[in-house]
């Protein structure tokens, strides 16, 4: 791999660099007056030549780590294969160009797959009302909580400002919570990774206007109380929310709809391979029951649209693309292997890693660093892993197992490459013993070694200048 | 299963390795009072070639013409932004958490925040928004945080009506919040500013749009030298010939620049501000460091602003955004430059303006006097079956503004881009056979 460092584009740009251009000029049109002044100063910004553009972007591209190399073992993240089909689909001008304001003649098979997406969306979730049009898992909690809002004003309820949010969850439920006025109460999870009923009673109070709630949680356990906690919640005229991030583990197993849960967000670029993209776009649909169903974004008193037009149209076709590639039966079978994954993981590494809980877990398992010797820590055990050429887990979350390895295989990996995996790993156990010094200062086969973000966030550079002789 | 590669033999070695009889044994912790008891009623399972047939039998016509905008444009998506991007260290990558596996990403991002710093003037910008619409929402739970006690916000008439009623809805349950909406002046098309400057001053923040909804330039308002402005751009081209406003955070969308409309998503927002509010700015910063060699890298930094480090303290919820459409815009970019971008956008301006005068010419005036970029109101009152007659023929003239104000009767926001440019002399010579028959 080639290892010298590769410069922002800007200094691959020049003014005299011959540049793209769209269309020859026709001279006639161009005597056009447009009657307003051009700016002068646009920064330095000049233009490469396509043979840099190329070379810049694909150098860079292979310091990238992607699912097209090999196992990429994100807990909560649900990193598996992106099959192609979605993509040519999704890139054909008819689906792609279209414009939302369109007279309806010309996207009506837009709206059919919107609808149809809807559809399957309500049969795995188990909820009868559907909303695509948040635009990323974090955005659909938000239009959760609003509608939770909205809902217990709605029923004067002003005072009901409490959100109780597990100590394993996701930072971006409390996040979402805090955004529509919500205080957020931590709910300690019980001795086995669980919540517990007993846990959470000393917190209810009418004040409580919600739980956030992941099932199975980011232990990947299932939550053995949930029905009980949803009535206990209900109880007390509040709602169950539930991230539905982990939906991967449980399609055709249970509907979270039916067993309590009043509403969940889907991650599309998760559970349904709309690709991740380096940090998005991604798509989070949200669905929800009845009660909830006034005060959706689309409903004519509802919350009003939390973004403009549609959503994220360019992932709906490829989620409707998968589910229909792999039908009902599929889709059980997608979960039942993620967890069959994650299972054999978990048994062939137990000797190999601390397994801090016992209980029993579907497609993610998380261990931790206690007791590695030489005083090695997740970090070590994450960065090395890079040399044995895989993606490191989720580290040092969920917050409340110290020194956490979450591991998520999903159900498109191989025997083959999970045997891999475990190698990888015990090796680097072994290597803790006998050599703690090579995990401490791995990775050693990456573009840059382990980088200095103390450095990053002390003497912030955010964005590029010229230097003086470029200016 | 597709996807899958697992082998019945596979199964049985995993589930002896795992010391359970079946899968089923695997979900025993999932009481069986909560399980489904039938399969999921879903489509499928078809085979990739009938998927395709399946979908060509549901496509329904697509119009010849378009001359639809309004905060989405189609333009010209050069071959090597569509083949970079499709790469599937690009595509199939994540959120770049481990930078010694994602340099790649990461200078993406660096670049895209230069980017966005040189085309709005300004200087910090984060790695992208969802869109612009939840940019201006954010921009304005950003600006409560940076003026705490502040409470009246002004927002001009003549923003993205589904930007404002984003807002509405980002803003419901911030009671002490109070909204003022700042009008248009008929004739010119530009918001009036007519509040003292005293009142701008302690205003949380003035709201502008620049081409504005209705294309016209935002210039020469009387927006005081020490208010709070929050600026909107959806039409990313015009920045390339128009100076941004003067801001304090600029925020707006990069669809234009190599992202194609998508029914409206996903696209890319930008959001950039002054230097001084780098920790009130929502979303990914990615900046420059370097390795314990010394070498220059870069990584994910002030990540205590964020959801996954400060949980409800946070800056804002936002997570995965929209890594792949910032990088069709940095692509795009880096191949254009200011000249190839000033180029293009001539095109689309002067399209636009050739195709404003030979509406004039058959009676369809522009509603405004302002100047424009890309974008104007026509009035069709004095032929008012035309823009029916045209979308008969699959020529769509624009968004009629009855959708948001009802009393703009006949009233059409037309948008051109230099893909009109080429073959603007047809448009120009259909439209006017059609307006003599109408």
């Amino acid at each position: 791999m080639r290892t010298i460092p590769e410069r922002p584009i800007f200094e691959l740009c020049r003014k005299d660099k011959p540049g793209f251009r769209v269309h020859t000029p026709d001279p006639e049109l161009d005597n056009v007056e447009l009657g307003f002044l051009e700016r002068e100063d646009i920064g330095a910004m000049s233009q490469a030549t396509e043979i840099d553009v190329i070379r810049h972007y694909t150098r860079l591209s292979k310091f990238n780590y992607d699912i097209d190399r090999g196992l990429y073992p994100l807990g909560s993240c649900t990193m598996k294969h992106n099959p192609r089909v979605n993509e040519a689909i999704a890139a054909d001008p008819h689906w792609r160009d279209p414009h939302p304001l369109w007279p309806e003649e010309f996207t009506a098979g837009h709206r059919a797959i919107m609808e149809e997406l809807a559809e399957d969306l309500a049969e795995i979730s188990g909820f009868d009302h559907m909303s695509l049009l948040p635009a990323a898992g974090a955005h659909g909690e938000l239009t959760a909580v609003f509608m939770i809002r909205a809902y217990h004003l709605a029923k004067g309820r002003d005072d009901k400002r409490v959100f109780l949010i597990p100590d394993s969850a996701h930072g971006t439920n409390p996040a979402s919570a805090a955004m529509a006025g919500f205080k957020c109460k931590e709910v300690a999870s019980g001795p086995d990774g669980y919540l517990r009923l007993e846990d959470l009673e000393p917190h209810l109070s009418d004040e409580v206007a919600a739980i956030m709630i992941t099932n199975p949680n980011t232990l990947g356990i299932y939550e053995r109380e949930f029905e009980k906690i949803a009535k206990a919640i209900h109880d007390h005229d509040a709602l169950v929310y539930m991230d539905g991030a982990n939906l991967n583990a449980f399609m055709g197993v249970f509907q979270p709809g039916r067993i309590g849960a009043d509403v969940m967000h889907f991650n599309l670029h998760k559970t349904f391979t709309t690709p991740h993209g380096g940090g998005g776009p991604g798509s989070g649909p949200i669905g929800f029951n009845k009660a909830l169903a006034p005060y959706a974004p689309e409903a004519e008193d509802g919350i009003g649209p939390v973004k403009a037009y549609e959503g994220q149209w360019g992932m709906f076709i490829r989620a409707w693309s998968y589910i229909r590639t792999l039908g009902g039966t599929g889709l059980r079978e997608v979960s039942e292997e993620a967890v069959l994954n994650a299972n054999y993981l978990r048994a062939r590494l137990q000797d190999v890693l601390p397994l801090p809980f016992d209980t029993p877990t579907l497609h993610e398992v998380v261990f931790n660093d206690k007791d590695l010797p030489n005083d090695i820590q997740t970090g070590d055990v994450a960065k090395r892993l890079i040399d044995y050429g895989f993606h490191p887990p989720t580290v040092y979350f969920p917050i409340h197992v110290k020194g956490a390895l979450m591991i998520e295989p999903t159900e498109t990996e191989t025997i083959e490459e999970l045997d891999r995996f475990v190698a990888a790993m015990t090796a680097i156990r072994r290597e803790a013993d006998e050599d703690p010094e090579r995990l401490k200062l791995a990775p050693h086969t990456t573009p840059v070694s382990r980088v200095d973000e103390v450095l990053a966030a002390r003497s912030l550079d955010l964005r590029w200048l010229p230097s003086p002789e470029l200016a | 299963m597709r996807y899958s590669g697992i082998t019945e033999r596979d199964r049985q070695e995993m589930l002896r390795v795992i010391g359970v009889e079946s899968v089923e044994d695997l979900y025993r912790s999932v009481p069986q009072a909560v399980r489904m008891n039938r399969p999921l009623q879903v489509d499928g399972p078809l085979p990739e070639a009938s998927l395709m047939r399946r979908l060509e039998e549901m496509k329904g016509p697509a119009p010849r013409v378009s001359l639809v905008g309004g905060g989405l444009y189609n333009h010209y998506v050069p071959a090597p932004v569509d083949s970079l991007a499709a790469r599937s260290e690009w595509v199939t990558s994540y959120t770049p958490y481990q930078p010694e596996l994602a340099q790649g990403t990461l200078v993406m991002y660096y670049e895209f925040q230069t980017y966005v710093c040189m085309l709005t003037g300004q200087e910090l910008a984060n790695g992208g928004m969802y869109d612009a619409s939840t940019a201006m929402a954010e921009a304005v739970m950003m600006a409560r945080r940076i003026r705490k006690k502040a409470t009246d916000l002004y927002v001009s008439d003549a923003v993205h009506p589904e930007y404002r009623r984003v807002l509405d809805t980002y803003l419901q349950f911030q009671d002490d919040v109070k909204l003022h909406v700042l009008p248009v002046d008929p004739e010119t098309g530009r918001t009036i500013v007519d509040i003292p400057t005293a009142v701008q001053r302690d205003a949380l923040a003035i709201i502008v749009q620049s081409p504005n909804f209705f294309g016209v330039i935002e210039e020469g308002t009387a927006v005081a030298d020490d208010a709070f402005v929050i600026s909107v751009c959806t039409e990313a081209q015009s920045m390339a010939l128009l100076d941004p406003l003067r801001a304090d955070i600029a925020v707006g969308d990069m669809q234009s620049f190599g992202i194609p409309v998508q029914l409206g998503g996903p696209t890319a927002g930008f959001m950039a501000a002054k230097k001084e509010h780098v920790r009130q700015i929502p979303g990914r910063l990615v900046g420059k460091t370097k390795d314990r060699l010394g070498r220059e890298a870069y990584c994910i930094t002030l990540a205590t602003r964020e959801q996954f480090i400060r949980r409800e303290k946070a800056t804002s919820n936002i997570c995965t955004s929209s890594g792949l459409m910032c990088l069709r815009a940095s692509i795009y970019l880096s191949l254009l430059g200011k000249e190839g971008l000033q180029d293009v956008a001539r095109q689309s301006a002067r399209a636009a303006h050739a195709f404003s005068e030979a509406l004039d010419e058959v009676g369809l005036k522009r509603v405004h006097d302002g100047g424009f970029f890309n974008e104007f109101v026509v009035d069709a009152s004095a032929r008012p079956q035309l823009w029916e007659a045209l979308r008969a023929s699959g020529f769509v003239m624009g968004i009629p503004l009855t959708r948001w104000w009802p009393d703009r009767e006949h009233q059409y926001l037309v948008a051109l881009t230099e893909l009109h440019y080429p073959q603007i002399r047809d448009l120009i010579q259909e439209v006017k056979r059609h307006a003599h028959d109408s």
